[in-house]
């Protein structure tokens, strides 16, 4: 928690400082009200307190110890006090690290919205994504995976165009 | 609001349309709060995309629908799955999940459906009372104390959200006002932060933000998980017996008290105010040992809590402009988008609105309560359905919904980028609801000022003597300072005086 902070903390202040200086950048009298009306003000001044509050971030993660040890004291007694038990276990469906989930998640629905989207009919695009997605993810074979897919993005089809009279992308 | 003004609202909803309206976006909520993955805020954000060319009073209807459906249908997975199907019925999961594992699934499932209509019940008629006494105070709000509010529902949600390190929550908030400055701003027109991009120039809409944090991030950290959920499906008897309800007749009203209070709070949400009236039930419980063992008071507390929230999160919407939960600021950009303007002229405009409202969510209720007993034996059904299976269908809808606003791929990509940063965030502690918060407050808060400013030739003055912003300073203050070393430092001078005198 500790590192994340510290990394995070980085970040906050990297873009509020980008915004502090891209307020400064606006025209700061460009109407006969002058300064109080400027469009950079109140971007100007949440950007100073956002990296007020990052810096603080910053500081309390690579100086205060105590705060993160009592913080990992309070996680490990609510841990054992919650009554939820761990979710019941079944069949291992999926044996890859959990960051590789992610990226995997995440990399399908941006070539679904970056590259598919737009360029393919939507029914086509739509499919291609379930589809893919269900296999990867081991939900099925090929062949299952294509069936649930074209089912998808004729229903969704179907549904939003001619019920709901949504366009679609 | 009289008796009268509701009953002829409400008779006005007995069309066949509307009714027909009303169950299925009811059902459709009860489904998406059931699945984990989904949630009540993605369900009514999916629905304002998809409901966009419906009339204005139905889409009122089934957006009230989805969200009464929503935070109750999340009771169902907490009780069969162990894990709440949204954050609202995570405290749920305490005394449900047991009650099933001893065989009373079916008795859980019908307790938590009446108490969540009593809930409802509780808060829609706090609604119907407070909402007009409300709207006499927000008509002093003037743009002094709308600037103040918004920097006072910041500090309040960042505090509330993330107990254990407001600073999280407060960066999220702050980031939230900061991102919602991005676009066409309305005093001098100019394009802030777009780099010559039409789409930036037009802003960062809200609909694919609030898709994005509560329904994409939510979609990536189900996938995360390595294994798929057991699903209990054993039900049987599922009306619960009057006895067992009304023995705890103190805990229900208790338990909706703080419901409507923590609803009205800017932000903070139904997950709040169901673990507050469980600590609150378990402390004044003559049985606190049986909490979290399958205790029937346990799981009625919260989950009156969590749906009386539901109006009390609807009267600042209605009053203020401001949401008082996450799905609510999404039925406050439904409001928007429709033409209707809440906030304090709202009385003097459609004075019969807030009757409306009130007979929309009675109606909403009577559908939950008669889906949530009837239909609970197939509804298990939908569990089952493997997540590898759902979610890229989930994700489509979402894409959908977020694409139908404005018609712009943009649109679409924001929701994934927001999906993203939403993931992220909140595996590392920080709070999404005062980001969204912040974001939905932030022109507010930018326009109130420069108004503010303008009107007083730049005197700051007026922000810190104006009675209601000394009251609103105050009460931010206080909250800062009980989260600051202070009141430690307080207390240990104190301890030490009296070893002194002895």
């Amino acid at each position: 928690m500790r590192r994340t902070d510290t990394i995070f903390g980085m970040i906050i202040i990297a873009v509020a400082g980008a915004f502090a200086v891209m307020s400064l950048m606006m025209p700061w009298d460009g109407s006969e009200w002058g300064v109080i009306a400027a469009p950079g003000l109140v971007p100007l001044i949440l950007s100073i307190l956002l990296m007020i509050t990052g810096l603080t971030l910053l500081l309390r993660a690579v100086l205060s110890k105590g705060f993160y040890k009592s913080l990992e004291e309070q996680k490990a007694a609510e841990a054992d006090d919650n009554g939820c038990e761990k979710q019941g276990q079944s069949e291992r469906l999926n044996k890859e690290p959990a960051w590789k989930r992610i990226l995997m998640t995440i990399g399908l629905s941006a070539a679904y919205i970056f590259v598919l989207l737009g360029r393919l009919p939507y029914m086509v695009s739509t499919g291609l994504f379930v589809a893919g997605f269900i296999f990867t993810f081991k939900g099925g074979g090929i062949v299952k995976s294509v069936l649930i897919g074209a089912f998808t993005s004729v229903g969704v089809w179907l549904v939003f165009e001619k019920v709901f009279l949504v366009a679609l992308p | 609001m009289s008796i009268s003004a509701f009953v002829t609202e409400f008779i006005k909803l007995m069309t066949p349309q509307t009714l027909f309206n009303a169950f299925w976006a009811t059902g459709f909520g009860i489904i998406v709060g059931m699945l984990p993955g989904l949630t009540a805020t993605m369900g009514v954000a999916l629905l304002t995309g998809l409901t966009f060319r419906f009339a204005t009073d139905q889409v009122i209807v089934i957006l009230i629908s989805v969200y009464v459906g929503a935070i109750y249908g999340g009771s169902r997975s907490a009780i069969l799955l162990n894990i709440p199907g949204t954050p609202a019925n995570a405290a749920t999961c305490l005394d449900g999940h047991p009650l099933a594992r001893s065989g009373k699934g079916g008795y859980a499932i019908g307790l938590a459906t009446v108490s969540s209509a009593i809930g409802t019940f509780f808060g829609l008629i706090c609604l119907a009372v407070f909402s007009p006494m409300l709207g006499d105070i927000a008509l002093s709000f003037k743009s002094w104390e709308f600037f103040v509010l918004a920097i006072f529902g910041i500090v309040i949600c960042g505090n509330l959200t993330a107990p254990k390190d407001p600073l999280k929550g407060w960066i999220a908030g702050l980031l939230g006002l900061l991102l919602s400055q991005i676009g066409q701003e309305s005093i001098q027109a100019y394009a802030r932060f777009s780099f010559g991009s039409v789409d930036m120039t037009g802003g960062l809409s809200l609909i694919p933000v609030l898709v994005g944090v509560y329904g994409v991030s939510e979609i990536i950290g189900v996938m995360k998980l390595p294994v798929d959920y057991t699903v209990r499906t054993k039900v049987a008897r599922i009306l619960p017996e009057l006895k067992d309800i009304f023995r705890y007749w103190k805990t229900i009203i208790r338990s909706g008290v703080i419901g409507v209070i923590v609803g009205a709070i800017p932000g903070v949400g139904e997950d709040t105010a169901a673990w507050i009236s469980y600590d609150f039930a378990k402390r004044g419980s003559k049985n606190p040992e049986e909490f979290g063992k399958g205790s029937y008071e346990g799981l009625i507390a919260s989950e009156t809590g969590n749906n009386a929230c539901i109006g009390g999160a609807i009267i600042p919407v209605l009053t203020l402009a401001i949401p008082g939960s996450a799905p609510a600021a999404v039925l406050l950009a439904a409001m928007w988008l429709h033409g209707i303007r809440p906030g304090p002229l709202l009385p003097i405009e459609q004075p019969q609105f807030i009757a409306t409202v009130t007979a929309i969510f009675f109606l909403a209720t009577i559908s939950m309560t008669i889906l949530g007993l009837s239909f609970v034996r197939p509804l298990v059904k939908v569990l089952q359905v493997p997540r590898n299976i759902l979610m890229p269908i989930i994700f489509t809808l979402c894409a959908v919904g977020s694409y139908a606003i404005n018609g712009r791929l943009f649109d679409v990509k924001l929701m994934l980028l927001f999906g993203v940063i939403g993931y992220f965030m909140r595996s590392n502690d920080f709070p999404a609801a005062p980001l969204v918060l912040g974001f939905i407050l932030g022109p507010m808060a930018d326009e109130n000022l420069r108004r503010a400013l303008i009107l007083r030739g730049g005197n700051i003055m007026p922000f810190f003597t104006r009675p209601i912003c000394m009251v609103l300073w105050g009460m931010t203050l206080l909250v800062i300072i009980s989260r600051s070393p202070l009141p430690g430092l307080i207390k240990g001078l104190f301890k030490k005086n009296p070893a002194k005198a002895a």
